[in-house]
């Protein structure tokens, strides 16, 4: 076992395996549309902004309410695909955009919600509003006003001789596999039902690509974020593998056969939300929904979609997550302790990273007041909404994982907060010995994997910042 | 005959997995936002979303309804040590203890007693009561339905013939070997 163990460990030197880019891809983290960050609040652009920079994001989601923005009533003059018609009003949008931009920070931008007069025929009562059958070429307009109102050459109504940043970053809808954002998800055919919201999202997201790729071909499409968990057929939420096979019209899970697909979709991301019932490691217990280890479901239909070519522009797509989070204890009586949500962020984004998904967005900065209720509320953030820092802050700034591969060796994965050196340790009588010293990039992923027998706590450092801590037993 | 017992306990266990439905489960600290709770297979009674979850799927500011639902543990279906057990592990034993509770046969609730706080407050909805006493209960489950999924009568005939064959096999054996 020892003869065994030297050996692999003398393959992985000679490989000069320091830092693994066998895998290309990096990881880009961010927030999502957390209010305190997008909701031009004094404290966003005095606090809360400047932390997110801090902590290491590059991208914030801002929802862009599309029945907000535009007029409740078309005015006579109203054109729909012009960001300075008469009717519109992005005063709430520029401020975030303005804000985020002005820290460094990408804006991507997520738009959902028609305003009536773009919903669709025949809506049911109790429907909620702005998703039912929301017209596809009305978005179209509306995208094409967003993407000139911030290719960056438009002028800042704020500021005179000023422009409004540029966006790149594009999200058509939220979660287009529930009825709470699109409806109907299924429809009755013969006497059966049959996935309806997988091809009208299709139309909306075509439409969208189109709009915001004629502004600028630099735009970047991401999928709306699927919802995780899906109900039985006829339900009020589809399972988003489902979903997802649906969109890429394949059919049977197992073979993923192609059916036609006359228009198939077109973007440059795919994006999904695995919120866990329990930790990273906790898959959901139903085939077609998707929990943190489950997203290679999603890549594995996605893959699929490009081999028979039923996705456009043709070739690889990248795999983001548009929402992740766990509530803590304290505040929220049900939540996780602090210290395991921490865990639980690094291990999500080890376990996330593994399986293609090269950008992840958390879901907030700081916690929520819990209005009406904290079941119904998130206390998810890396602050306290007093403003304290979780350990979970320090997870996101400079994640850092172990795992035992067996009884001499130890993975070790990480994200570098700043390029440079970092020093990977290990804890030897109360003192700290660096095992490796690893030359990393800003925002790299190390994958390392040291020889260490026994019982281990190891860690990163990359002055000033130091990971969390893992120990590993024998 | 210890394969026998493995077929049998396997055989036994297959009506409740037929006549599957669904119970849900919620992320730590969100069992109020209906769009991310786990719709999981129970031994009994459909359960529309809007009647499972308290909460259901809407509300106000985007982000969920009201209420704290299916989150919760209780209705008896797992011993009160064991719920404690497993109430002191935090959300992974919540989401165990759900998760067996919603996966239990069903127990008829005796009915609710003026002043019996209990009967009316389970963290889990209305999954007991449906009527049927927990013999009737056995019996039709053993008994199934080819319409809901499960084998019909063929299932108690197969079991039956099974646990015969494994007594004629088994006194063949006996008499060889003496």
């Amino acid at each position: 076992m020892r003869l065994r163990t030297l050996v692999l460990a003398a393959v992985l030197l000679a490989m000069g395996a320091n830092v693994r880019d066998a895998r290309a891809h990096g990881l880009t983290l961010g927030f999502s549309a957390d209010p305190a960050l997008t909701g031009n609040a004094p404290a966003a652009e005095a606090t809360w902004i400047p932390r997110a920079a801090a902590e290491g994001a590059g991208i914030v989601r801002v929802n862009v309410a599309w029945a907000q923005v535009a007029p409740r009533v078309r005015p006579g003059s109203f054109d729909p695909a012009d960001p300075s018609s008469p009717g519109y009003d992005w005063t709430a949008v520029d401020a975030a955009v303005r804000d985020l931009s002005g820290r460094g920070l990408r804006v991507l931008v997520n738009v959902w919600g028609a305003p009536t007069w773009a919903q669709g025929p025949g809506a049911p009562a109790g429907v909620t509003p702005g998703t039912w059958r929301p017209d596809a070429a009305q978005l179209a307009q509306f995208a094409t006003a967003a993407a000139l109102r911030y290719d960056g050459r438009h002028p800042d109504p704020l500021k005179p001789g000023a422009f409004l940043p540029r966006v790149r970053d594009w999200q058509p809808w939220n979660e287009p596999n529930l009825s709470y954002y699109l409806s109907p998800q299924w429809t009755r055919v013969g006497g059966r039902w049959a996935p309806a919201s997988p091809g009208i999202y299709r139309g909306l997201l075509n439409a969208f690509y189109g709009a915001v790729k004629r502004v600028s071909s630099s735009n970047f499409v991401v999928t709306a974020g699927t919802a995780p968990y899906g109900d039985p057929p006829g339900g009020q939420r589809m399972p988003p593998v489902a979903f997802d096979r649906s969109l890429f019209c394949l059919r049977d899970n197992a073979r993923l056969t192609p059916v036609s697909c006359p228009d198939p979709p077109h973007f440059d991301a795919l994006s999904h939300h695995p919120y866990g019932i329990g930790g990273p490691l906790w898959h959901a217990l139903n085939a077609d929904d998707a929990a943190v280890p489950d997203v290679y479901k999603l890549a594995r239909v996605l893959h699929a979609a490009v081999r028979d070519g039923h996705v456009r522009p043709a070739g690889a797509k990248r795999l983001w997550v548009t929402e992740l989070s766990w509530d803590t204890s304290p505040p929220d009586p049900a939540g996780v302790p602090a210290a395991k949500q921490a865990r639980w962020l690094e291990q999500a984004l080890y376990v996330l990273w593994q399986q293609g998904v090269d950008t992840v967005l958390w879901l907030q900065i700081v916690d929520s007041p819990p209005i009406p209720s904290y079941g119904a509320t998130y206390q998810s953030g890396l602050y306290y909404l007093g403003g304290a820092a979780k350990p979970a802050a320090q997870a996101f700034r400079f994640p850092f994982v172990t795992r035992r591969m067996s009884r001499g060796l130890i993975q070790a994965w990480g994200r570098a907060p700043r390029g440079g050196r970092i020093a990977i340790e290990q804890r030897r009588g109360g003192r700290w010995v660096v095992l490796r010293w690893l030359a990393v990039r800003s925002d790299q992923v190390f994958d390392v994997v040291l020889l260490v027998r026994g019982r281990a706590t190891l860690r990163a450092q990359a002055e000033p910042e130091t990971s969390l801590a893992w120990t590993q037993g024998r | 005959m210890r394969r026998i017992a493995i077929a049998l306990a396997v055989a036994l266990a297959a009506p409740s997995l037929a006549q599957a439905r669904v119970h849900k489960i919620a992320p730590p600290g969100n069992s109020g936002v209906g769009q991310y709770v786990e719709t999981v297979p129970t031994a009994d009674g459909g359960q529309p979303t809007n009647t499972v979850h308290p909460g259901g799927v809407g509300g106000s500011g985007g982000r969920g309804g009201t209420g704290r639902g299916p989150g919760a543990t209780g209705g008896g279906a797992i011993a009160a040590s064991t719920q404690r057990a497993l109430a002191k592990q935090g959300p992974t034993g919540d989401a165990t203890a759900a998760l067996a509770a919603a996966t239990a046969p069903s127990r008829t609730r005796p009915a609710a007693r003026s002043g019996d706080a209990r009967s009316t407050s389970s963290g889990l909805p209305s999954f007991a009561g449906q009527g049927s006493s927990p013999s009737t209960s056995v019996l039709k489950a053993l008994a199934g339905s080819t319409s809901g999924g499960g084998l019909g009568p063929l299932l108690p005939i197969a079991l039956i013939g099974s646990v015969l064959a494994a007594a004629v096999l088994t006194l063949v054996r006996r008499r060889r070997t003496s």
